[in-house]
């Protein structure tokens, strides 16, 4: 089996993989309008027999020359780097990528998941929605692959003779003709469009046809310029276009043609309609008949209207592509739009000066400003002169006239309707998503929060918050009302708790009142950890939020931290010994738990001194481990400290300074508490350092080896 | 379990490579549990769970990839 891993490894190994264009990839080498070289590559069988494209800029070529299936590519690396002298890395993987994807190398990329997640996404009724109004701008109904013998019949029989300079000559005369024609008559209002022999209906289905038929001619004009350059029709198509049915033409193919050539294909749509309209206006003008010259007249109408429309450069139309080549400034819709956004109004603001491709963008954006002005104009106008009258005279007919006058403002408004349809569904699925991104950027910070408010918990303080997120991705929030009990003395410990606002106090089985918990702190850790029953009753006595993790969560996040765990139980021994010291004696459980939070361990070698007569008093020590001496003020040693003995307490009370001095006879392990921290935790607790003091005095008198090293009142 | 990520508590595991993963950092990617030829359809067909859960690190290949070795 180890074969097959080794194999598999090869074929996913991008550096091992032999890159090796399939057999007939046709090459157009060509320049743009400023002379930079590019070239085009076609795989001639590529989609189906339809040809596929990929176009290659300068530094590109080289990279496709090495690809000649007996280098690697690590091995075209290698040699580019030679050549060159850099290393290609991101412009072969790019072109690898590219290639692969277009079939290049043999099958194209087939990509299972995106299409497994197209289906899934199907499932939003929005994106239904816009797929459907996006089929009725443009239906692909059918298409045919192989067109090529029909356009060429047709080339050869009658179209070739538009390409010949005198053919190419008359026919742009005559079609400037048809429009000087149609203009005057479209002026004299002298037939009406929208009726066949006085029936509106049938002036409708008319329009519709010619609509058709129009649509056609214009995709054969295309067709045949494509033809006369050899370049292949790479599609013929049945579509269904704006709610119109239309025959189309692929030009891909010219992306292998240069600029002027690809002008002339774009050019030879719109001007096949404007001779169809020109001679659509002989026939108007000459036929005796009047339906006949009507129906004339409506076709030149529709026809003068694509050559319009096409040449308007605004839209993704003829018009568009021609002004792109001719100036060779690929997406530049897009960018004028991007530039009119964002540079815009800052190049305006500060009066900077524009580059010539500045220029051009703002120069196209007011071309679109004022041919969109005029295009709303003219429809204004058509819909005044033309279709308002019509409509009026419609609507007093009845229900057919009211169906007939629907049909053609779908007609005249339903591709406005349709692309505004789209928009908002767009809208609609943008501020979707938005909802749901500030949903999770809501979540985010709730997060956030908690692992701050954990990371003051002193048993989980020290962690990373990733470990802390752990932790607060399971806290669940609960109200307690005043009053009410959160946990009770005895039962089975289910939660810990942290106070996130409010108070609570704690209360023993008989009743006493130990202490109170406030906001910051946490309780019931020790009984979840150790499945042992609540040692007291707490209850709020303030309206309080608390957090709580569940029993299954904490255990399964402590299961590994063994730290954490043997931190709590720690904090819990302290605060026993921290009991038994004379000075906390008379102290509740509550408030042993907010010292113990406090203190500061410290360690201190043998033979040095934690605390010298004469210092600043403000601390307190406690030893954890080792002895120590108390040294007075002639240098002779007072008395020997031990475990559990402490020293400094009267500096936490009132300040001061140090009247002997403490010297580590051992390795010393202290608790230490800082007396602002002190203060603070009395403060917290809701009495006064006054009250504190007289609650403590018992100390005063105590024997014990404070009053050694306490500190001058 | 963690998560590869983040090293929080996994909630699941990642359907294609088996990392752990979190629910912060659990993502959703469809996965073809069988292919089949259903009498009616010549077309191949698939049974997929559209959201597996996907760790987010490892990349599931969506071009099968040849391995005649196997033939």
């Amino acid at each position: 089996m180890e074969g097959i891993w080794a194999a598999l490894a090869q074929r996913l190994d991008f550096a091992s993989f032999v890159p090796k264009p399939v057999d007939g990839i046709e090459r157009a080498d060509l320049r743009t309008r400023n002379g930079s070289p590019y070239t085009v590559l076609k795989d001639p069988h590529g989609d189906g027999g339809a040809g596929t494209y990929v176009r290659l800029d300068e530094g590109y070529v080289e990279l496709f020359e090495l690809m000649d299936g007996t280098r690697t590519t690590s091995g075209i690396l290698v040699e580019h780097l030679q050549r060159r002298g850099f290393l290609a890395l991101d412009r072969l993987a790019m072109l690898t990528a590219n290639l692969a994807a277009n079939g290049f190398f043999g099958d194209a990329t087939v990509d299972v998941y995106a299409r497994l997640r197209r289906r899934r996404a199907l499932r939003d009724p929005l994106v239904r929605l816009s797929l459907f109004l996006r089929r009725l701008i443009v239906w692909n109904v059918a298409t045919w692959k192989n067109a090529e013998s029909t356009i060429d019949v047709l080339y050869r029989f009658g179209g070739r003779l538009a390409f010949t300079r005198l053919g190419a000559v008359i026919l742009v005369l005559a079609s400037l003709a048809g429009i000087v024609l149609w203009a005057r008559e479209f002026g004299s209002a002298r037939h009406d469009m929208f009726r066949v022999g006085g029936s509106v209906a049938w002036g409708v289905i008319a329009l519709a046809l010619l609509q058709v038929a129009q649509i056609s001619v214009h995709e054969l004009g295309h067709a045949l310029a494509i033809r006369h350059f050899g370049r292949r029709v790479r599609l013929l198509g049945l579509a269904v276009y704006y709610l119109f049915p239309c025959a189309y033409v692929d030009a891909t193919d010219m992306i292998m043609a240069p600029r002027w050539q690809r002008v002339i294909v774009a050019l030879a749509g719109p001007l096949a309609g404007a001779i169809v309209a020109f001679l659509a206006m002989i026939v108007a003008l000459t036929s005796t008949d009047p339906i006949v010259a009507g129906i004339a007249f409506s076709a030149a109408t529709i026809f003068i209207f694509q050559l319009v429309l096409n040449l308007l450069p605004i839209l993704d139309l003829d018009g568009y592509h021609i002004l792109v080549d001719v100036l060779d400034a690929p997406l530049l819709r897009q960018r004028a739009l991007a530039f009119a956004r964002a540079r815009l109004p800052v190049k305006i603001r500060r009066r900077e000066r524009w580059s010539a491709t500045e220029i051009l963008l703002a120069a196209y954006g007011v071309l679109a400003l004022f041919a969109s002005i005029a295009t709303l104009a003219f429809a204004a106008l058509v819909w005044n002169s033309r279709i308002a009258p019509l409509a009026a005279e419609l609507t007093a007919t009845g229900l057919v006239g009211a169906v007939v006058l629907g049909v053609i403002l779908v007609a005249f408004v339903g591709p406005i309707l349709v692309q505004l349809a789209i928009r908002g569904a767009g809208w609609a699925r943008t501020a979707l998503g938005a909802l749901r991104s500030r949903r999770g950027r809501d979540a985010q910070a709730i997060l956030l929060e908690r692992v701050r408010v954990l990371g003051r918990v002193r048993f989980l303080s020290n962690l990373t918050p990733q470990a802390l997120a752990a932790l607060a991705d399971h806290i669940r929030e609960e109200h307690v009302e005043r009053g009410q009990v959160v946990v009770t003395h005895g039962e089975e410990a289910d939660r810990f708790f942290i106070v996130r606002s409010g108070l609570l106090e704690t209360v023993a089985p008989d009743g006493q009142t130990l202490g109170r918990v406030i906001p910051g702190e946490g309780f019931g850790e020790l009984a979840l950890l150790d499945g042992t029953p609540r040692t007291a009753t707490v209850r709020a006595i303030e309206p309080t939020v608390l957090w709580s993790i569940d029993r299954g969560h904490f255990g399964r996040w402590i299961k590994d931290r063994f730290e954490v765990a043997a931190r709590i139980r720690a904090s819990e021994e302290e605060r026993a010994r921290l009991g038994k010291v004379p000075f906390f004696r008379a102290l509740g459980s509550a408030e042993l738990r907010r010292l113990s939070a406090k203190l500061v361990i410290r360690r201190v070698p043998a033979g040095e001194f934690v605390v010298r007569a004469g210092e600043p008093g403000d601390r307190y020590y406690v030893i954890r481990e080792g002895t120590a001496e108390v040294i007075g003020p002639d240098d002779r040693p007072i008395r020997t400290l031990g475990p559990d003995q402490d020293f400094g307490e009267l500096a936490l009370l009132f300040g001061g300074g140090r009247t002997a001095s403490v010297r580590a006879v051992t390795d010393l392990v202290l608790m230490s508490l800082a007396r602002n921290d002190f203060a603070a935790l009395v403060k917290a607790s809701g009495e006064t350092l006054g009250g504190f003091r007289t609650r403590t005095s018992h100390y005063e008198n105590a024997p014990g080896l404070g009053s050694a090293v306490s500190t001058t009142r | 379990m963690d998560c590869w990520t983040c090293e929080r508590t996994a909630l699941g595991a990642c359907r294609f490579c088996g990392r752990g993963v979190c629910r912060q950092h659990a993502k959703m990617h469809p996965f073809i549990l069988d292919t089949f030829r259903g009498t009616k359809h010549e077309k191949l067909r698939a049974l997929v769970v559209d959201d597996a859960l996907h760790c987010g690190v490892c990349r599931p290949k969506s071009d099968p990839v040849e391995l005649p070795e196997l033939e």
